[in-house]
């Protein structure tokens, strides 16, 4: 049935930094591609249905909504930013042990800034 | 599609969205909480339609890429086809919502 090794389970791995942000890559590009579909039919509805529009909008000013929306920031900008590092990685760029730690801590810290302004402008 | 030509596509698509999402995300904050009319003028322009459909483009096809290459790590070939199909009918509606923009 299966032609080709399937990756072993997420439970053996130690949780190593490389590892975690391998890991949450997968996940937060997850995220985004659950979220484009539902971005798609807020622009999309503008022209279709102005009414849904309206209501999309009362639905993503509500402070829940808003905080997800938070989230799904960071979780977009950590996938950017680790992947820019992946992007380093394809030419043999950064992948000295001490230069992937100083360069993953580097991704964790700018994520909070940026996802702190994006805060901001969203409330 | 090859195993190399994907690596190759996820990279380029990858650069692709590097502005354009950030693009998208400001677009996003200044767009939140405005009224049907103004988010009507805020699309009505050429440039900001041609970005609105390259980074939808190109996010669904990144998109696919991605999500097919984790069903190929954890689950078998029968599987695989069965949510590679079901994620291709999903994004096919990505871009079906995304595309009568052009006619604002």
């Amino acid at each position: 049935m299966t032609t080709s090794p399937l990756s072993p389970h997420l439970q053996i791995h130690k949780p190593v930094l490389t590892m975690v942000f391998s890991i949450t890559h997968r996940i937060s590009g997850i995220i985004f591609a659950v979220s484009l579909p539902f971005l798609a039919i807020w622009i999309g509805s503008v022209y279709f249905a102005p009414t849904l529009f309206e209501s999309i909008t009362v639905f993503f000013n509500f402070t829940l909504i808003k905080l997800i929306f938070i989230f799904w920031f960071f979780a977009l900008n950590h996938h950017l930013l680790n992947g820019l590092k992946y992007f380093l990685w394809t030419f043999a760029k950064g992948m000295e042990l001490n230069q992937v730690y100083l360069i993953s801590y580097s991704i964790l810290i700018i994520n909070i800034i940026m996802t702190t302004v994006f805060a901001w402008g969203i409330f | 599609m090859r195993g190399s030509a994907k690596w190759y596509w996820q990279r380029v698509t990858a650069i692709i969205l590097v502005p354009t999402s950030y693009w998208f995300v400001l677009f996003f904050l200044n767009n939140l909480d405005v009224s049907h009319t103004m988010m009507t003028s805020s699309l009505d322009n050429l440039f900001v339609k041609f970005l609105m459909i390259l980074f939808f483009f190109v996010a669904t096809f990144h998109a696919r890429l991605g999500l097919v290459t984790i069903y190929q790590d954890y689950f078998d070939t029968d599987k695989v086809k069965i949510y590679s199909r079901l994620t291709d009918v999903l994004l096919l509606l990505v871009i079906l919502f995304i595309l009568p923009i052009i006619l604002i």
